[in-house]
């Protein structure tokens, strides 16, 4: 395509950002560093919050940049030889990552050394370039640079869970995270070097003209394969292993950073792959898929019923949620298809989960430390201790069990359901709502400890320790997820006429 | 007029949006409570009388305003909500739902009366209440299915919490029982939903609607679709009545939550599923309720002999009245499924006679609690002697609920037998047994409690009825002898509505049967429509009332014979 060099580093502008951005903290790091032994102690306090700030910063200005490009590029533009994409969608995903990350990096600011992370600068520069490679891995026209992206933002994602260097279970949540993580970038690059094989490009609009009524044995083969490489990072069972110790062991921070960001970006390119250079072969696809979701709903959930670790069951809950999202790569359609609700789901998906996590760093960031830090029992009770964190985290719970008010959730589950029974799927769905009122069973037991339960201490007679105040950050979190989980419930439409709009224009380049 | 015509009579909408303003005014009221400080118990607690007061003012208001001659639904209100989804804010009230929202906002001052021992967290529990009230008036309002489902859904959080917080020992398992069930039921009946919807747009250009009366007017489906997805609802529905054997969450409920949510759960939750029976499953789903009702009017009568039995059996008062429930929604079912004006009539009357007289004994039920702490039968015995008004109140809810003449209960019970005798007889007849199965229980518990000798050691300290407690039961008491000596008010509201939607109900059966182009049986049907519609026309007119109603119903029995 003829577009001049300027455009086209105007079309990834958001990624240039971000990169320049997470250099630019690096430095800063390296220069403040050197002036910090002579400066106080609140000195430091008040250079860490800086870092927060100019990453949020970052991300914002990031963000305005992503929302012009979707201006500039309309229906679609490639860039630098087609390897890059520019559409709607991606610049809608690239908007929702940025947005995901800005709440991660809120979530922790001011909490960083109770979660037990050192160096901060480094731990906002690695989430700046996770989110690079998240916002490559969405616009990615070309194989190889999907994987490459994909590595990008995995070994930042690597460092980030080993990030809180004295804990062990971090650095064990890093190690088994980089063993499996590079395990099934292997099977996605053999996938992808075998449809290179088969049909002589990496493109992917060229590879969905090259397999059209074109089905071989090593096509479906690499099409395993690539699958097995993008849902290992959706989290769907059976590659899910590594979610739940990777989840409860890395720095609540990075755990949200995951279930959110990381999750989209993936959900987003499997929905590329699959629908556009796949299209062809669906009938090759749609039993995998089928098979997938229903193993993920049903093993998420019930393995989710036995947890006691509070981010452990969100992490099987994660991949519950993943197994509903899969439902709806199974119906494409138009305005009221699969990809405008699975766009929908993502967002709400990720202001309720965000928010869970903001809550559960409120309660149990001074003890991150401790083995069972985020043990049901911390919840205890919390309603007398903080009647605002509990009223917040029992609407993210029902939201996420699909009852009102947590209306994001229900509505998320309606548009995705509604899709399904549409392209036919009635079985799955009557999988999926069964599997939604399992899931019920241990959102509700989070309310029964807050609510129903006296709190430990208050047992022994021992004065009730006060939570630590929370930051206004954190508080920034908690209203955003919370206000965005009950008006996008009341006024869907807001979203996902949106969203709807960007899916009329889904294609490849 | 033809009930199939009746799909929207603007002409009787108010300017005023009456309904909006009943089913929000609480939510905002609850809102509301949390500007007071928590501490301030007596400030909190009137706030709260006021919410619901001005809620109840209102829905007088639009009482009066209600046209009881139309069938109709009336103060319709519709705007889109959702339009890409074709899902709107769609509200309305008929002779059906008009009692059942009145019930509601009248139990609800009631309620906060009564919550004086809610020791702990008022301003949570009133809160709940309130947002419980904002629920359960939408869900009787909704004509959008979505909306309705949203609503459905939506009373299971603030009931969660109530029964949950402020419950008794063993609250947390049965508050989670509560929710797991209902949410089991619930989430089917969203697949069923969402597939009538599908099936609708289909049919219509891919025009997306979740409106009722828009689904009911052209949605063909084959018997099997009709066959599950009647099901569907009848789960969802059948758990929150509850039917048998799906009640086991009742007793549960009942027993462990505050005496408020005990008498909001008697009065108002449990009819809902009733409520969706009439409103949703059998309109939409009309063959295969018929072909269902002998089957669920089977349940409803084990569930009629089994309930009273186990009734019989219980050693603790509260348990005794929650197995009771179980028993008179049986008759309730009954009513319904036997598909004809007066049973259906019958039960949307009983509905709200036992919401008055169940309702009444939790709160006596919760008197005595109050004051022993304890609700084993035996603890008592001799009562009368001591606390004479409350034997009396007890007396007089006792005989309303085993369904004395005079009494609300009486008129209820007697239309859905005649309605349902002609329809089911052999069932009919044995759930008589269970009206005499009633009275034993419900008189023995009054005799071991209130005759006999007293225990001066156990009970001689026992106080009687105070003036808040007074203040709560003499409205219910009042309403007692008001529906037993003038049923006619409150029929004349549910009939014209009754008979409309029975008429709807066989239109639709009627079209669904030519669709599938049975011709032979749709010219049947046919024809026993007009001679329907001739005896519709002069319910409509007004010129059959409902006690000298008989000779016309047995001419319509006559000449119809079962509809379907």
């Amino acid at each position: 395509m003829n577009t001049s060099l300027g455009l086209q580093m105007f079309l990834v502008s958001p990624l240039i950002v971000v990169v320049l951005g997470a250099l630019l903290l690096l430095l800063w790091e390296a220069f403040s560093s050197r002036a910090k032994a002579t400066v106080s102690q609140t000195g430091e306090c008040v250079g860490q919050d800086c870092a927060g700030w100019m990453t949020v910063g970052i991300l914002v200005v990031a963000a305005f940049f992503g929302a012009a490009t979707g201006g500039l590029a309309g229906p679609g533009q490639t860039a630098f030889s087609g390897f890059v994409y520019v559409d709607p969608f991606s610049t809608f995903m690239g908007v929702v990552l940025l947005f995901g990350s800005m709440l991660a990096v809120l979530l922790g600011m001011g909490k960083l050394s109770a979660q037990g992370i050192e160096a901060k600068s480094e731990f906002y520069a690695l989430v700046l370039f996770a989110t690079a490679g998240a916002l490559m891995f969405v616009a990615a026209a070309e194989l190889v640079t999907l994987f490459v992206s994909l590595e990008i933002m995995s070994l930042a994602l690597y460092a980030l869970c080993g990030s809180a260097l004295r804990l062990r279970r971090s650095a064990e949540s890093a190690l088994k995270y980089f063993l499996l993580g590079s395990f099934s970038s292997a099977f996605l690059l053999y996938g992808i070097a075998l449809l290179y094989g088969v049909t002589g490009t990496t493109f992917i609009s060229a590879v969905s003209r090259e397999i059209a009524g074109n089905a071989s044995p090593i096509l479906m083969l690499s099409l395993g394969l690539m699958l097995v490489g993008l849902v290992f990072k959706i989290g769907a069972v059976p590659f899910h292993f590594w979610a739940p110790d990777v989840y409860q062991g890395a720095p609540t921070s990075v755990t949200a950073y995951m279930a959110c960001v990381i999750k989209a970006a993936a959900v987003a390119v499997t929905l590329r792959v699959l629908w556009v250079a796949f299209e062809d072969v669906q009938q090759f696809w749609i039993g995998a898929v089928w098979t997938l979701a229903v193993l993920t709903m049903c093993g998420g959930n019930l393995i989710a019923l036995r947890q006691r670790s509070v981010k452990r069951m969100l992490a099987y809950s994660s991949i519950a949620h993943a197994g509903y999202m899969m439902i709806a790569f199974l119906a494409p359609g138009d305005t009221n298809g699969g990809g405008a609700a699975i766009l929908y789901y993502l967002i709400g998906y990720t202001l309720m989960t965000m928010g869970a996590f903001a809550v559960i760093l409120g309660v149990t960031s001074e003890g991150e430390s401790e083995r069972d830090h985020d043990h049901i029992s911390k919840f205890y009770g919390l309603s007398e201790r903080a009647p605002l964190l509990a009223a917040l985290m029992a609407l993210f719970m029902l939201s996420l069990a699909g009852i009102p008010p947590g209306l994001a959730g229900l509505l998320g589950k309606f548009y995705i359901f509604g899709a399904a029974i549409r392209a036919d799927y009635v079985g799955l769905v009557i999988i999926a709502v069964l599997n939604s009122a399992v899931s019920c069973y241990y959102y509700l037991r989070v309310i029964v400890a807050m609510y129903f339960m006296k709190s430990e201490a208050g047992d022994k007679a021992e004065p009730v320790e006060a939570l630590p105040a929370l930051t206004p950050a954190l508080l920034s979190v908690l209203g955003v997820c919370s206000l965005g989980v009950v008006l996008f419930g009341l006024f869907p439409g807001l979203l996902h006429d949106s969203a709807a709009a960007v899916m009329l224009g889904f294609a490849g380049p | 007029m033809l009930p199939g015509d009746v799909i929207m009579d603007t002409t009787v909408a108010a300017n005023f949006p009456f309904l909006s303003t009943i089913v929000f005014l609480p939510l905002i009221g609850a809102a509301l409570l949390y500007l007071f400080p928590s501490s301030k118990v007596e400030t909190v607690r009137s706030a709260a009388l006021g919410a619901s007061l001005v809620t109840f003012g209102i829905s007088l208001m639009m009482l009066l305003g209600f046209d009881s001659s139309i069938s109709a639904y009336q103060f319709v209100e519709n705007v889109a909500w959702i339009p890409s989804f074709g899902v709107r804010y769609q509200l309305g009230v008929d002779g059906i739902s008009l009692w059942l929202v009145m019930l509601t906002t009248f139990l609800m001052p009631i309620i906060v009366v009564a919550s004086r021992s809610v020791t702990t967290k008022l301003r949570g529990y009133l809160a709940a209440m309130l947002v419980l009230e904002t629920a359960m008036l939408g869900t009787l309002v909704a004509l959008d299915l979505f909306l309705f489902y949203v609503f459905w859904e939506l009373m299971l959080a603030p009931m969660y919490f109530i029964i949950g917080i402020w419950g008794g020992k063993r609250s947390i398992y049965a508050t989670l029982k509560f929710v797991l069930y209902t949410v089991v039921g619930s989430v089917l009946m969203l697949v069923a939903i969402l597939y009538v919807v599908w099936q609708h747009a289909q049919q219509h250009d891919g025009e997306i609607t979740f409106a009722l009366q828009q689904l009911l007017l052209g949605t063909n489906l084959s018997f099997t679709e009709e066959f599950w997805l009647f099901a569907a609802f009848a789960l969802a529905f059948g758990i929150k009545v509850p039917i048998f054997p799906f009640h086991t969450w009742l007793p549960d409920a009942h027993v462990e939550a505050p005496t408020g949510g005990s008498v909001v759960l008697a009065g108002i939750l449990l009819k809902m599923g009733l409520y969706g029976f009439i409103r949703f499953a059998y309109p939409l789903f009309p063959l295969a309720a018929e072909l269902f009702a002998p089957y669920l009017a089977g349940l409803a009568v084990i569930g009629i002999v089994y309930g009273s039995l186990v009734a019989w059996a219980q050693h603790d008062i509260k348990k005794l009245v929650a197995y009771s429930s179980v028993a008179h929604l049986g008759f309730c079912v009954l009513g319904v499924v036997a598909f004809n004006v007066i049973a259906t009539s019958g039960a949307v009357l009983q509905m709200i006679n036992h919401g008055i007289s169940t309702g009444a004994l939790f709160l006596l039920v919760g008197v005595l609690y109050d004051r022993r702490h304890t609700r084993e039968i035996s603890e008592y015995g001799g009562l009368a002697a001591q606390v004479p008004v409350f034997a009396f109140l007890f007396l007089v809810f006792t005989l309303s609920s085993i369904a004395l003449p005079l009494t609300n209960g009486f008129i209820g019970e007697f239309l859905i037998l005649t309605g349902s005798f002609q329809v089911f007889p052999v069932l009919t007849a044995i759930s008589t047994l269970g009206v005499i199965l009633g009275a034993v229980y419900m008189l023995t518990l009054y005799l071991r409690t209130m005759f006999g000798e007293l225990d001066t050691a156990r009970n001689g300290n026992l106080k009687d009825v105070n003036r808040h407690e007074l203040a709560a039961l003499v409205p219910l008491l009042v309403l007692v002898f008001v529906i037993g000596l003038f049923p006619q008010p409150f029929l004349r509201a549910i009939e014209p509505s009754v008979a409309a939607w029975k008429g709807a109900v066989q239109m639709r059966a009627d079209s669904l049967l030519a669709s599938r182009g049975s011709a032979q049986r749709f010219a049947k049907e046919l024809d026993s429509h007009e001679v329907k519609l001739a005896a519709l026309e002069q319910l409509d007119s007004g010129s059959v009332k409902l006690l000298d109603y008989q000779p016309a119903a047995r001419s319509d029995r006559q000449s119809l014979g079962r509809e379907f």
